[in-house]
């Protein structure tokens, strides 16, 4: 489409989010996109006139050169394409091929992203590693940790690469600024990794691993940091083990079968124990389906896959205990999304089918078998639950 | 960023916890965070809009919060939602106690030398 087909909207669309890679800009895009929509729609609730909505819309997101500027920043793009050349050249001189150094030198430019805000000792005190202490670390397991600068990846043989850059898995970070340093991204021994982060990032990328309820291992070998050692350095940031398994909840495959997004359950009260017929240690996982929203407009612009709308979904991992019995919750806490917020109790099913056809109304949770593999897909066979006599 | 040139240089350091501390009670999407900002600190902080998109983003690029497109339930497109992680949580918890450190050390100041 010419911009002169374009609704003002749109020229402020693109205008914002110039000089984005397509896939940023497609994001970036339909998230400015849902915000215009939302707050024209709140504006106009206010009495105001359509086009007074939009154009107002529009100047409360301010300068769209300023929103796109700021969103380059974080996306570590330079135009500074010279001195990438040269950090090329200098990298095929150590021995990198030549596209990781150039993605070396585009993480490279020393944003503030890549800063901590805490000093050296703080990062040392949560059990961070330098790079070349972190390369030390991977070697015991076999897998391969190349940097350069801020740039950094994980290899292991017949396994997909790992980009630590970011988006998946954290980028190398470095200490406060305030250090004063000259050239920090040529320095790998003043950028440092959260180990703590290596279960989520391994996951993420479908790399085997055996989960119990006090260890998460990679080759026969635990991991550091979660979460018995994390127990012993409580200010450790580790993921949960439930986010271990996101690769999982958000295939399409899952998606498609249960017809919604999913959250972290919280605030649960008034736990059951029941039987399961699983072994000792292993994880399972509670699924919910909050209650429809009272009154409230359900988005119909994605087709819903059995034919009701999209819903929100619940997720809570936990794991058999040695008497092979799991302690569920039996009410829900304040917990959902917005018109989702639900208190109440929650029903329990034991197949899909009576999952499907349970009222919209009703709270309704089934409890599948987990692979201690988290990359392994999740088979959607609710497991027979039965209450404990207490 | 609106408001004062002082304002504003107030806001540039505080954006970061204002940002990881209305995330705390659960997801929301970029323009409840700023509504609930505004809200909570009675319009004293104004966000330029747009500038709040590339900071969240930048915290998603930090590991702090993680993000999660999901249908609208106003009937518009669909949002994207941002939740704390929990280094995100672990980092709230020591920028939190930083401004409770930074208040106290400014208390006596701000008290007014009549007070002093």
């Amino acid at each position: 489409m010419n911009r002169a087909g374009m609704t003002p909207e749109e020229r402020f669309l693109q205008a914002a989010t110039r000089g984005l890679s397509c896939r940023k800009r497609a994001e970036a895009q339909a998230e400015l996109r849902s915000h215009l929509h939302e707050r024209t729609q709140q504006l106009i609730l206010e009495g105001k006139p359509l086009p007074s909505a939009q154009a107002r819309a529009m100047e409360e997101l301010g300068a769209p050169g300023e929103i796109a500027r700021g969103l380059r920043r974080n996306e570590h793009v330079h135009p500074l394409l010279s001195a990438g050349v040269l950090m090329a050249m200098a990298a095929l001189l150590l021995g990198f091929p030549a596209v990781d150094a150039w993605r070396g030198w585009k993480l490279g430019v020393p944003d503030r992203s890549h800063y901590t805000n805490v000093d050296e000792a703080g990062l040392r005190a949560d059990g961070f590693l330098s790079l070349p202490e972190a390369r030390e670390l991977f070697q015991q397991y076999g897998v391969t940790l190349k940097f350069f600068g801020p740039w950094a990846q994980l290899d292991a043989p017949g396994l997909p690469t790992i980009h630590l850059d970011g988006v998946a898995c954290s980028s190398p970070g470095y200490a406060d600024p305030d250090s004063g340093r000259l050239f920090p991204e040529l320095r790998p021994a003043h950028l440092y990794l959260n180990p703590g982060m290596l279960p989520l990032c391994l996951a993420a990328a479908g790399w085997p691993l055996d989960l119990r309820p006090d260890s998460v291992a990679f080759r026969g070998k635990a991991l550091p940091g979660l979460p018995g050692a994390a127990a012993h350095m409580p200010t450790l940031p580790a993921p949960s083990l439930r986010n271990l398994y996101q690769g999982a909840l958000y295939s399409p495959a899952l998606r498609g079968a249960l017809d919604g997004s999913t959250v972290a359950l919280s605030g649960l009260q008034a736990t059951q124990t029941y039987r399961v017929d699983r072994p000792a240690h292993s994880p399972v996982m509670l699924l919910v389906r909050f209650p429809e929203p009272k009154g409230e407009p359900v988005d119909r612009s994605s087709p819903p896959a059995l034919g009701r709308p999209p819903a929100l979904l619940g997720n809570l991992l936990t794991w058999v205990a040695t008497d092979q019995t799991v302690a569920l919750p039996t009410q829900l806490g304040r917990n959902g999304v917005g018109a989702w917020e639900y208190y109440g109790p929650l029903k329990l099913t034991r197949n899909l089918e009576e999952w499907r056809s349970t009222p919209g109304s009703v709270a309704v949770g089934v409890v599948i078998p987990l692979s201690s593999n988290p990359a392994d897909p999740i088979r959607l066979s609710p497991l027979d639950v039965t209450p404990v006599l207490q | 960023m609106r408001g004062t040139d002082s304002n504003a240089q107030l806001l540039r350091g505080t954006l970061d916890f204002l940002l990881l501390a209305s995330l705390e009670a659960g997801p929301l999407y970029g323009l409840r965070i700023i509504q609930d900002v505004q809200a909570k600190t009675e319009g004293h902080f104004r966000f330029k809009e747009g500038t709040l998109y590339p900071a969240l983003h930048r915290l998603e690029g930090r590991g702090l919060i993680s993000a999660q497109t999901r249908p609208s339930d106003a009937g518009g497109p669909p949002r994207k939602y941002y939740e704390l992680t929990e280094p995100g949580q672990h980092e709230l918890a020591r920028q939190r106690e930083q401004q409770r450190a930074h208040a106290r050390a400014l208390a006596p100041y701000l008290q007014g030398w009549r007070l002093a």
